[in-house]
């Protein structure tokens, strides 16, 4: 009893969820440490996390540049996707023969690996920002697309038929009905494109330029830095965990359900 | 002029590729300021006929007049007409989204009535219904009582004409069901409203309405109509041999059909 009491409190709230989680990452990088300097494993194979850590701040001034960079490409692009996956989504709402005609198109575009078209996109449109947008675009909008659509098409049809008595415009009933309705399904694709434009921003980073974490990722592995190396995949992580909360944030004012 | 006419009217559904007839020739009249009941067994269709007269779905053949306007399976019904009912569920339907007071407020918003006349109206329902405590909470906070009261003041807000209700009560235990009918009835008696009012429980047809049709099954259709006349319509009311009287004729009127078929 006083054991299942202790568990709970443990991880009550949302500071107990957070102390919980401080606690496990804490004991990751313990035994991370332990091992790496108990094998004396060398540091261009894998550093220490305090090396890391130092890294991180002491090459702030030279990573910052490229974390903008992904950071600033990985925002336009999520947000172009979400204003195009749910706009297409209302469209298709709505007109049923449009659905029909563009849906398979959009559902290949998920299926299809990002790393097989990335090569193309910079052999077209060169190694700067257009090609690495593009990329970010076409991976993410589907999935709010998808998602958004398929909430649509869940609504309650009680709850349309209200509109129908009340013989609602199209627009009331989208914005009074359909979209806070839909508005958990829509946020869950939204979430998942954050995590998707960040995966397909630091892979073309990866395959082709001089920017970006993914880049320096490449550059600092070439010549052994491993520290600086890790210390931007920890950047990448951070970046991405806070973009995710955020929409989690987001999610919770937005969603009265 | 009757408030509200349908002639003729039948409504095929498509199910598993094959027609199926869910009303057939329904004719009734129902006059200015009449409270209606409908009573019938389950699936013969009583709810369908309160939504063709509110223009949620279309009959297949035949007319429907409200307030002197005709409109069929062609034409659309016009906006005034529409600001002239108002709908009850079974379900409250109150959207989950919004707090107790905006869902109330929301046929207000979808038919453009802004304005302080209007809230204030909205205010007096509220407080008429003893919600003024919870107008702020959200739905999921209201029990089920309150929350198809919610349904009720949701439907009158716009100050229609014609109440459609379609088994309000349905969901609720006997004591719960006996009081929102009381509180019905005084909402009809100041308001002077017309009411259709669907059920299938025959004691609560009789209490409610001045004119009961009676609906059979396979296909929907009316096999009847009585007019209720009791000296009171209260509780009390109940145990009158009238009452008694009525519930029996109609509950013959249901069985001679074969009930045991509806069932």
């Amino acid at each position: 009893m006083a054991e299942s009491s202790r568990i709970r409190l443990l991880g009550e709230g949302w500071f107990g969820g957070l102390a919980v989680q401080v606690a496990l990452l804490g004991a990751v990088l313990a035994l991370w440490y332990v091992l790496v300097v108990g094998f004396d494993v060398p540091e261009w194979q894998l550093p220490t996390p305090a090396r890391i850590f130092g890294s991180m701040v002491n090459d702030f001034t030279t990573i910052a540049p490229h974390l903008l960079s992904t950071s600033r490409n990985v925002l336009l692009g999520f947000f172009i996707s979400v204003a195009l996956g749910l706009s297409l989504a209302i469209v298709i709402y709505f007109n049923a023969p449009v659905g029909m005609t563009i849906t398979p198109f959009i559902n290949l575009m998920c299926i299809i690996p990002l790393i097989t078209i990335v090569p193309l996109l910079m052999l077209w449109l060169g190694f700067g920002n257009e090609a690495k947008l593009i990329a970010v675009v076409l991976q993410s909008f589907p999935i709010v697309n998808l998602n958004a659509f398929a909430s649509f098409s869940n609504v309650d049809p009680l709850r349309l038929e209200l509109m129908q008595s009340l013989k609602a415009t199209r627009y009331q009933t989208m914005r009074c009905c359909v979209l806070p309705d839909a508005m958990p399904g829509i946020f869950t694709g939204v979430k998942l494109a954050a995590i998707l434009a960040l995966i397909a921003e630091v892979t073309s980073e990866i395959v082709g330029g001089n920017t970006g974490l993914g880049a320096q990722i490449i550059q600092y592995t070439q010549y052994m830095k491993m520290p600086q190396a890790f210390a931007c995949v920890f950047y990448t992580a951070l970046f991405g965990a806070l973009f995710h909360q955020s929409l989690s944030f987001i999610e919770r004012q937005l969603v009265k359900k | 002029m009757s408030k509200i006419e349908m002639r003729g009217v039948s409504k095929k559904f498509m199910a598993r590729r094959e027609e199926l007839l869910a009303l057939c020739d329904i004719n009734l009249r129902v006059e200015e300021g009449e409270f209606v009941c409908i009573v019938g067994p389950s699936g013969c269709g009583k709810s369908t006929i309160i939504r063709i007269i509110d223009d949620i779905i279309k009959p297949t053949a035949g007319v429907v007049k409200v307030d002197g306007v005709t409109y069929d399976n062609s034409l659309p019904i016009p906006r005034e007409l529409v600001r002239k009912m108002g709908f009850v569920f079974q379900t409250s339907n109150l959207y989950p989204w919004l707090t107790v007071r905006e869902n109330i407020c929301l046929p207000l918003k979808i038919f453009g009535l802004r304005g302080r006349e209007w809230a204030e109206y909205a205010d007096f329902l509220i407080d008429r219904a003893g919600m003024a405590g919870s107008a702020d909470q959200y739905p999921r906070s209201l029990s089920r009582g309150m929350s198809q009261r919610a349904g009720v003041v949701r439907a009158m807000v716009h100050r229609p004409e014609i109440l459609l209700m379609d088994e309000p009560f349905g969901s609720l235990d006997e004591r719960t069901r006996e009081r929102m009918n009381v509180e019905l009835l005084d909402i009809w008696r100041e308001s002077g409203i017309t009411v259709i009012f669907i059920t299938h429980n025959i004691s609560e047809a009789v209490l409610l309405s001045q004119r009961a049709y009676i609906m059979a099954i396979d296909p929907g259709r009316v096999i009847g109509d009585v007019e209720i006349r009791l000296k009171r319509r209260d509780l009390s009311a109940l145990s009158d041999y009238h009452f008694v009287e009525y519930c029996d004729y109609i509950n013959r009127s249901i069985g001679s059909i074969g009930l045991e078929k509806a069932i």
